[in-house]
């Protein structure tokens, strides 16, 4: 028995590869062959080797792999088959000399063919002492093989070849089985229900069920859920259809090695799970791993950029910037280990939290790089030196690759930069108007908003305040200059927002306030300059609007135009153009009822948010009755460095004097406005119409993250209460009234959302395009889903939009219910989860118009475009514009 | 290294310093049967590359680590060469089905034999299992070193393992 049976006939390489000490050696070894059935031996090795050369990774990684036969004559053919076995089973009793001496029912087992491994470790030792897998072929078809570590038999059965992949899977790649059950999904077993606690070493299983901890959360999309699926029933195997489309994508599927539950896998098939299947791109890169140090390839590693500016950074603000590590295939693919070092240099910049700072990029195999991105936060703080330096090192260790590389940081910590706005406004005649809201006009209205957009701004912003009719005179209608917005320029500010300086009157060019208030912001020093344009009519008398525009854009720094149509249903065209060409946005309020009664007011604290960069975080409208109190919930996140909790009131002979404003902080406390003086954080602001608390975070000494959550901004009407203390009493007051107001809040934030609606035309049944674009540290973020706008119809019929994200981060949602005239008012009401967990919110107001081209009197005509519907328009209406031509004489003349 | 500039890192894992190959190699062939070790076998190889060092098995907070490992550990105690493979002391058999499927059975095997690969390096003075079942096939709560097997340092001894 044993090496008496037979005769070791020498060993051939057949598949080379380069010597055998650099190379992992795999041999395949004849048992149960007789010497003329060696050629057979010789036939099945190069079917294997046809086999092993068409898998999907071996064109990359086939060349570690050197492939022998050893060729070994038995007396005999075949193996021994037991008569009888412990599992019961019966076999032919054949005893057959073999070299090896292999037989079935190993262990009591029937189908566990294997032999004597001693002589065969010591028979390749003698052939090939750097073997490292030996596949033991034992000549039977009957069905059997074994594994003992290194070494494993097989028969030949129909897939043979595939059960050698599977067990190189494991004895060369060290990979683990990926199935769910032990003995069987119908065996009836209840041991395998939920995995120990035992976190198995194979690169591709696992117990971690949190992705940025799963062993290949590198091959998991950011759009792959995880877990992609779990187990509903975790005493039986899950046998589900896969939810994703593509069994190979990479996920956390749970299922795996030997456990319905509890343990997960990368891939919905795989040859670890199944012997007919592919292996994953999970094993393929643990195959690579294993295969590393047989290949004669050093990686390639490219840092790119090696210079991160992060510009100009406001107090307070934190800024990511990122670069990427690439693996770059040059040759054979191999992984590689970095290890970024330490930040050095100045303060505030910083790996954000749970950066890994030691990781591996696997083998590019498929690709043509795999790469790994590093995001470096700087956080802007006032140290008095606004320079800051930093770097760091990108290096790998333990090879010979031309690292380390250094990655430069460069920031400027910076005050929050200043805005430098000029409020355009219109006195035309029609802005005596009535406007919804009991007791004010229109001019009422604007002047209400604009003073509290000079109320919200920074001392370091500048403000200037021009008028126009029909006239935009210098200086005659320049009402302010540009002055710097503290104490003294507000109340210029203020003082030239009055209703005698902007006593409705004349007709309207609106052309002519821009040109103006354009010359008045040329004397600005900011960066960020904005006309904020408000109108009531349309453009009738020269200069035009188009005129404007290329005065505008003439200017440098950039003149950003923000236009506002009052009360009115439907904006000049020519006014969306140019806040379109200026990067800025035109904005209608409609008529100012019901809801959109504060709807001037925080379309000017939009502005404001827009052109100083802040976000604008809450607006509902409110209505207290006589000595109610109410609060509106206000979501701060870690993620706001300042905010201003503004509230706005319908001006009445009792408010704002009977009312109280106060907040409550996340924490519970109760800041008053009494209380604001002995805080060092937060002052208070008071406007004929407005008040705001403006915070800067942390909001208490020695409570830093006390701000964090939920804040509450409490509204209490104090008029109609019988017991009052407040001296003045009469009929209205002791009666009382509703307290109209609103609530909002703007922050300056880490956490942006910008928005538009996109117009390719503005025609009745013209498509528009709702697209948000939310940031956090400069960088696009995922919203908390589903993200909906809501639209309300010009015949204030509401839609609800659900967007969806891109892969360049915007969210967007088609919306084609056109065909109605008039505005379309977009609310946007996203959420979002900040890095900590933390709930936010963030508001954004958007207006589409779809209308049909109007003929407009006087100068500053429509674009040749129209000319011909304007054509048609004239002789319908000649009667009629006559009439209105008279009208418009008689009222100049006046 | 300031405070602010070493938030967010994590530590290191415990790689082994990178042995360069290919090199001089220990194939040791052990038997363990009724819980006795035997160096069955020791093969010098002149020179072969081996499967990179693998880095340290680690589990999360409340899981024990699972596997078969080989510390080689220099005078020092510090790891130069670590060899991950297939747990010797699992006794069970895989059997595969013509559809793929794959099953296992537990076996009554007694004994293991296994080889063991190790660069032969004169600074490795002690090879550490660490095995997550016991050899007499009994999981073990956490993977403990099981057995220690040491390098004869004298001429006689010739570097050659043993107890």
């Amino acid at each position: 028995m044993g090496t008496s049976d037979g005769t070791v006939q020498g060993l051939t390489k057949i598949l080379d590869n380069g010597p055998n000490d650099q190379r992992h050696n795999v041999v395949l070894v004849a048992e149960g062959f007789q010497d003329s059935e060696q050629s057979d031996f010789n036939d099945l090795c190069e079917q294997f080797r046809t086999t092993l050369e068409a898998e999907a990774w071996f064109a990359e990684l086939g060349q570690a792999i050197n492939l022998f036969r050893l060729n070994v004559a038995s007396d005999e053919s075949g193996a021994d088959d037991p008569a009888t076995c412990d599992d019961g089973s019966s076999g032919s009793g054949a005893t057959p000399d073999t070299y090896f001496d292999a037989t079935y029912c190993n262990s009591g087992i029937r189908r566990c063919l294997s032999g004597s491994e001693t002589i065969v470790r010591d028979t390749l030792d003698a052939q090939l002492p750097e073997w490292h897998t030996a596949a033991v072929l034992v000549n039977s078809s009957q069905r059997g093989g074994c594994a003992s570590g290194d070494v494993f038999w097989t028969a030949i059965s129909s897939d043979w070849k595939l059960v050698v992949l599977h067990e190189l899977g494991h004895s060369s790649f060290g990979l683990a089985d990926e199935y769910n059950y032990w003995a069987g999904c119908s065996s009836g077993e209840t041991d395998r229900d939920h995995a120990p606690s035992w976190e198995p070493s194979e690169v591709n299983v696992t117990t971690e069920a949190e992705r940025n901890q799963v062993k290949w959360r590198f091959f998991i999309h950011p759009t792959t859920p995880v877990p992609t699926m779990v187990n509903p029933d975790c005493s039986e195997c899950d046998d589900r259809d896969n939810i994703l489309p593509d069994d190979t994508t990479v996920g956390l599927y749970e299922g795996a090695k030997y456990y319905h539950c509890g343990r997960f896998r990368p891939a919905y098939s795989c040859k670890m799970r199944n012997s007919s299947q592919d292996f994953c791109r999970v094993c393929i890169d643990g195959i690579a791993d294993a295969l590393r140090e047989f290949l004669d390839t050093d990686p390639t590693v490219e840092v790119i950029p090696t210079l991160l500016e992060f510009g100009d950074v406001a107090h307070g603000l934190t800024m990511y910037r990122s670069f990427e590590i690439r693996n770059v295939k040059v040759g054979a693919p191999v992984s590689v280990e970095i290890d970024l070092g330490a930040i050095a240099g100045d303060a505030g910049f910083s790996y954000p939290p749970d950066t890994e700072t030691t990781f591996r990029i696997p083998a590019p195999v498929f690709e043509s790089h795999l790469s790994w991105t590093v995001y470096v936060a700087f956080t802007s703080i006032d140290d008095g030196t606004p320079d800051a330096f930093g770097s760091l090192v990108v290096d790998t260790p333990g090879t010979a690759i031309d690292l380390p590389r250094t990655v430069n940081l460069s920031a400027m910590a910076v005050e929050p930069p200043p805005v430098d706005s000029v409020l355009v406004m219109d006195r035309s005649d029609s802005m005596d108007g009535a406007t919804g809201v009991p007791g004010q006009m229109k001019i009422d209205l604007a002047i209400d908003a604009a003073q509290l957009y000079v109320s919200l701004l920074k001392d370091n912003d500048r403000i200037g305040v021009v008028r126009y009719n029909d006239l935009a005179r210098d200086p005659q209608d320049i009402l302010l200059g540009m002055r710097e917005a503290n104490a003294t320029g507000k109340s210029l500010a203020n003082s030239a927002l009055t209703l005698t300086n902007l006593t409705p009157d004349g007709m309207t060019s609106i052309g002519g306030g821009i040109i103006l208030g354009s010359s008045v912001l040329e004397d600005g020093t900011a960066d960020s300059r904005a006309l904020v344009v408000l109108t009531d009519g349309i453009q009738n008398t020269d200069p035009d609007i188009p005129e404007a525009t290329t005065e505008v854009q003439t200017k440098s720094p950039e003149q950003r135009v923000f236009a506002v149509g009052l009360g009115l249903n439907q904006l000049e065209d020519r006014l969306d153009q140019i806040a379109s060409v200026t990067n800025g946005t035109a904005q209608i309020t409609g008529d100012l009822v019901d809801q959109k009664e504060f709807l001037l007011q925080k379309l000017y604290v939009q502005i404001l948010s827009d052109v100083s960069d802040e976000a604008f975080v809450k607006d509902p409208k409110q209505m207290a009755l006589p000595g109610e109190k109410q609060s509106t919930s206000v979501y701060i996140g870690e993620v706001d460095v300042s905010a201003d909790f503004i509230v706005v009131v319908r001006q009445s002979r009792l408010f704002p004097k009977y009312m109280t404003v106060w907040l409550e902080a996340p924490d519970g406390t109760v800041i008053q406005p009494s209380d604001v003086g002995s805080l060092p954080n937060v002052t208070l602001e008071q406007g004929q119409s407005h008040l705001y608390y403006r915070w800067q975070f942390p909001a208490f000494p020695g409570r830093p993250e006390a701000h964090i959550g939920r804040w509450q901004v409490w509204v209490r009407n104090n008029s109609g209460r019988p017991n009052s203390t407040i001296a003045h009493r009469d009929d209205v007051y002791h009666r009382g009234e509703p307290l109209y107001y609103t609530v909002m809040s703007k922050a300056r934030s880490d956490f942006r959302l910008d928005g538009r609606v996109e117009q390719p035309s503005h025609g009745p049944g013209s498509p528009m395009n709702i697209v948000l674009r939310p940031t956090l540290y400069g960088l696009p973020v995922a919203l908390n889903e589903p993200v909906t706008v809501e639209v309300t119809r010009p015949d204030s019929v509401q839609r609800t939009l659900t967007l969806t994200r891109t892969s360049d981060g915007l969210y967007q949602a088609p919306f084609g219910e056109t065909a109605l005239v008039g505005i379309y008012r977009v609310l946007a009401d996203v959420t979002a989860t900040t890095p900590k967990g933390h709930h936010i919110t963030r508001t954004r107001t958007m207006t589409g118009t779809i209308f049909v081209p109007v003929v407009t009197g006087g100068g500053g005509g429509r674009g040749d475009g129209d000319d011909r519907l304007v054509e048609v328009l004239k002789a319908c209406c000649e009667e009629v514009g006559q009439r209105l031509d008279e009208i418009l004489r008689q009222k100049r003349d006046c | 290294m300031s405070a602010r500039q070493s938030r967010g890192r994590k530590p290191k894992d415990d790689r082994p310093e990178r042995v360069r190959f290919p090199t001089p190699v220990n194939r040791l062939r052990i038997r363990v049967a009724d819980g006795e070790w035997s160096v069955e076998k020791q093969v010098d190889i002149p020179s072969m590359t081996l499967r990179g060092s693998a880095p340290r098995p680690t589990a999360r907070k409340g899981f024990g680590r699972s596997g078969f490992w080989v510390d080689a550990v220099d005078a020092q105690g510090r790891v130069i060469y670590r060899a991950k493979q297939r747990n010797p002391f699992r006794r069970t058999v895989e059997l595969f089905e013509t559809s793929g499927e794959m099953q296992r059975k537990d076996s009554k095997r007694e004994q293991a034999l296994f080889d063991v690969l190790i660069p032969d390096r004169s600074d490795i003075v002690e090879l550490r299992f660490y095995s997550s079942f016991s050899p007499d096939g009994q999981r073990l709560s956490d993977a403990e070193l099981i057995h220690t097997l040491r390098r004869g340092r004298d001429k006689k001894e010739g570097g050659r393992y043993g107890d």
